[in-house]
């Protein structure tokens, strides 16, 4: 019947977790801006981007404390009580505390809730159509290259992407065969190349600047190898380097395409070009 | 004599299966293939098809599987209940493992040997990706062979996860712990297995069909486990009998759980009310639901693309040229909604069993009674229901029907509510225990910290800006092996540590338990937390090779991934050596109040001598007067039967 009085409370588990959470919080505020500098988040060339890096600092600063929380108490408990031993006791019975258990739901409720309409603020970023002067660009994939062309300078088509510092960009994307998915992590975009449908993403790059392009959905053999750059340049540049550029033929059509062979890029040409980007 | 025994058994039904797929194969190439110029390539793949339908018939025939619905329909009389007791294996010793046996433990151990081999195969196919990963550049395989195995490797993953609880646990403990003296439909219990075992023989195929092959889209499947329509519908042979294998897996997960179901609703013994059931019984009935309502959508999928790889139907093919096949008008999303209406579902299905076996064992070893029963019931079916709600999270970045994204990531989030009910009621209840340091316990203790980290990953990507980032890329790659390796697997390892002695008689060896958790542990940690980093800095999923920027990352996770692989053959040498010579186990030698620590050990044909009636809980430890640590016999043990 006698209780053996245990070790531990609830308010020395409630101060570790506060200590926890402390530092968790001033690491995360410390190292947090250091991170793209470090490479361990992309470069943000964009505002999606930028909005990208807004909502993983916020996820990251609330989960410190809920993560905090369930590992400092089920570890206070397992180290406090702990014992290699068989226990000759049970453990006291703890009444369902009619306050707890509400309060944890409304917490959590509340939590899900905040995470909620801030997520539903940047879908609407997400969702707005470009504004202004906006460059049109399609995107083609196939196995295993992107093809871009620009509607709005005579269909002029080119495997390389150039885009115009601070002036929006839409993408219409597309595939000649299976899905691929178009992923350009610095401009924080990525949208699936869907055969037979067009889908749409924008963004507005901020950056002058190369950086890479990637499948990211994936779409067979060489699937690891279907990555080229953007390059995003000034106005002038852009002009310039637009009027260099061939027009392409008209896009093709469906009904006039048969089975083509299968092009197998060259694997040496995509790592020189891989190193030559210094990516 | 002993030949005599050997039939009707599994060795009959290989010996008529590989008959059957020779025959089948044969059949096609000379009476169908012949003579049509038109033909194509395909009639090879067709004559595999009819090979595998030939093979799973001879399989069924060899093993007997067809005896007693033919006698019936013939009108024999219905089988006594000796004759149900030989059909159980009755007297046969070993050999009626190698049988179509109808005792639910039978059946609960031959899903245990078949799952934990099919772990190790699986295991193996992330040794050789961990290995292809080490540094950037393919340098050990060649990409078709790489995609192969990330397919492989994952679709035996997913398999063996899915079956894992449901198989050994849900077929060997479930009944014994409500208190029955057998499955519901144990012929139908049977069948499940028999079906696996076929399904998996299957499957072994897809390395060799066509792996040779490093042109054109080549060999193997190059598809991934998520085997999107355009791109399984044009894949190599691989992928006709990958599609096969998993429709026939996906029957037998259907018909388990069907029975489980039935079980649990219908067997119980008096008294044991829905409000006295063990929480692993909850859980394992949640994933029942789920696999019962869910794996049909995944069926269809695979054979819509059998359709369209074998008999040129159209379903997932717009016709755009390039390499896109077959007449067109088809659309790709159809796949991806078919494929994740199950695929979302399926990873809860894979959890849910966890959950329950994770809170029961911490229950167990901190000598306390459940903390929050209502509110742990209440988080699992809200995950049940909730699961089915959330499946187009997977398709935020595939363009269809964007403005349906804000419902999605509405449910996505509210999940999260349920999933924090569990870890409320896990907390509350180690929470001053009197706290035994098992290996059972360290297990369902490591479930807590790798789910937390699992579950915070996923809000993380419900958020739709946040998911445009991350989608595709190894950070999702780590949030699923957080909640399936660090979830479910390690609760499948503290079930298998808790579970073993009941079910083998012998106690696991608690030295190389202790080991291989902690390799284990931090293998797995800090390989995937590694892994986060990776998918953070861009580096999308299923690459055979990578960009030098994240060689760092990569070179950590393969290094750690080596370290959690020996920790899991550690594990698999420990099972071995106990199961043949560990030390003799009591009945219940963890002190466990649930009903099938109160029945002898080994458990005795139909489990009870008399159905018990229950009077309480599972969980009423605590009780002073019910004190039974001094060793005393396991019959007064006090545990959930009276009477």
């Amino acid at each position: 019947m006698s209780e053996t009085p245990q070790r531990g409370s609830v308010w020395r588990a409630t101060a570790i977790w506060a200590v926890c959470t402390v530092v968790g919080i001033v690491l995360l505020l410390v190292l947090g801006p250091q991170l793209a500098a470090w490479h361990v988040l992309p470069a943000v060339a964009s505002d999606r981007a930028g909005d990208i890096d807004q909502v993983l600092f916020l996820f990251t600063l609330l989960s410190i404390p809920v993560f905090a929380l369930v590992i400092v108490f089920a570890g206070y408990s397992a180290f406090t009580w702990g014992s290699r031993l068989r226990p000759n006791a049970h453990g006291r019975p703890m009444a369902v505390s009619s306050r707890f258990q509400p309060i944890w739901v409304i917490i959590s409720i509340v939590l899900v809730i905040f995470l909620y309409v801030y997520g539903l603020a940047f879908l609407n970023n997400v969702n707005a159509a470009p504004k202004g002067d906006v460059l049109h660009v399609n995107v083609t994939g196939e196995q295993w290259l992107w093809d871009f062309s620009y509607p709005d300078s005579n269909n002029v088509g080119t495997s390389q992407l150039e885009l115009v510092v601070n002036k929006p960009v839409e993408f219409s994307i597309t595939s000649i065969d299976v899905q691929h998915s178009f992923w350009i992590p610095a401009l924080g975009i990525k949208q699936d190349a869907v055969p037979g449908e067009t889908t749409h993403i924008s963004a507005t790059p901020n950056t002058i600047g190369t950086f890479p392009i990637r499948c990211a959905e994936l779409c067979g053999l060489y699937h690891a190898y279907m990555e080229t750059v953007v390059h995003v340049v000034s106005q002038d540049d852009f002009n310039t380097w637009i009027q260099n550029q061939e027009p392409s033929a008209p896009v093709m059509t469906p009904a006039a395409s048969s089975l083509t062979p299968i092009k197998v890029p060259d694997m040496a040409m995509i790592s020189d070009s891989r190193r030559a980007a210094g990516v | 004599m002993a030949l005599r025994k050997l039939v009707p058994s599994y060795f009959t039904g290989a010996i008529l299966g590989a008959i059957g797929y020779l025959a089948g194969n044969w059949y096609v190439a000379h009476f169908i293939g012949e003579g049509h110029d038109e033909a194509g390539p395909n009639f090879t793949e067709q004559g595999l098809m009819v090979g595998f339908a030939l093979l799973l018939i001879g399989w069924l025939i060899g093993i007997g599987a067809f005896k007693y619905p033919i006698t019936w329909l013939f009108g024999a009389k219905d089988p006594g209940h000796d004759e149900e007791m030989r059909l159980a294996g009755k007297g046969d010793g070993v050999i009626r493992y190698f049988r179509f046996t109808t005792d639910h433990k039978v059946v609960g151990i031959q899903y245990l040997v078949l799952t934990l081999i099919m772990l190790a195969f699986g295991g193996l196919g992330a040794l050789l990706i961990r290995t292809e990963l080490i540094t950037p550049g393919a340098k050990a395989f060649p990409p078709s062979t790489y995609n192969t195995v990330v397919t492989m490797h994952g679709m035996l993953m997913i398999l063996t996860t899915i079956t894992f609880f449901i198989g050994p646990f849900g077929n060997f403990i479930v009944p014994i712990m409500i208190g029955a003296r057998d499955m519901a439909f144990p012929r139908l219990n049977a069948l499940s297995f028999a079906l696996l075992v076929p399904a998996m023989a299957i499957f072994a195929f897809i390395p060799f069909l066509g792996m040779g092959n490093s042109n054109g889209t080549g060999g193997g499947v190059q598809t991934g486990w998520t085997v999107l329509g355009p791109i399984t519908d044009q894949s190599g042979m691989g992928a006709t009998a990958l599609a096969c294998a998993v429709i026939l897996a996906g029957f037998s997960s259907i018909l388990g759980a069907v029975n489980v179901i039935t079980t649990i609703i219908a067997m119980r013994a008096p008294g044991m009310r829905w409000t006295r059931l063990p929480m692993t019984v909850w859980g394992i009935f949640g994933a029942a639901l789920l696999a019962a309502i869910g794996t049909s959508s995944f069926a269809v999928d695979l054979l819509l693309i059998l359709l369209d790889r074998l008999y040129n139907t159209s379903f997932f093919y717009a016709a755009t040229g390039g390499n896109s096949v077959g007449a067109g008008g088809g659309n790709a999303w159809l796949s991806q909604n078919l494929f994740w209406f199950f695929g979302h579902p399926e990873v809860y299905l894979i959890v849910l069993p966890a959950f329950g076996i994770v809170l029961d064992i911490l229950v167990v070893f901190s000598r306390k009674p459940l903390y929050g029963y209502k509110m742990a019931v209440l988080g699992i079916l809200g995950v049940v229901v909730l699961s089915f709600l959330v499946w187009a999270h997977h398709e935020f970045t595939s363009g269809w029907a964007p403005e349906l994204r804000f419902w999605y990531m509405a449910t996505t989030e509210m999940i999260s509510i349920p999933t924090g009910f569990v870890f409320l009621v896990a907390i509350g209840t180690i929470w001053r225990g009197r706290i035994w340091m098992t290996v059972p316990m360290l297990f369902a203790l490591s479930f807590i910290w790798n789910f937390v980290i699992g579950g915070i990953t996923g809000i993380y990507l419900s958020d739709v800006p946040a998911d445009i980032q991350l989608h595709g890329g190894m950070f999702v790659t780590a949030h699923f092996h957080f909640t399936i390796v660090g979830g479910a697997l390690m609760g499948f390892f503290a079930a298998v540590y808790f579970w073993f002695p009941k079910m083998t008689g012998r106690m696991m060896d608690e030295k190389l338990g202790w080991i291989s958790f902690w390799l284990i542990q931090i293998g797995f940690n800090v390989a995937f937390l590694s892994m986060f980093i990776a998918g953070l800095q861009g580096m999308p999923r299923r690459v055979a090779d990578y960009d030098p920027q994240f060689a760092g990352p990569n070179l950590v996770t393969s290094l750690f991934a080596y370290v959690l692989i020996a920790g899991v053959a550690i594990f698999f040498y420990n099972v071995i050596v106990s199961w043949v010579a560990g030390q003799k186990a009591e009945a219940n030698p963890w002190h466990a109040l649930s009903l099938e620590w109160q029945v002898p050990t080994p458990v005795p044909l139909e489990n009870f001598e008399k159905i018990p009636v229950v009077t309480n809980g599972p969980y009423d430890y605590g009780d002073p007067a019910e004190e039974v640590a001094q060793g005393s016999a396991p019959a007064a043990a006090g545990g959930q039967v009276a009477g």
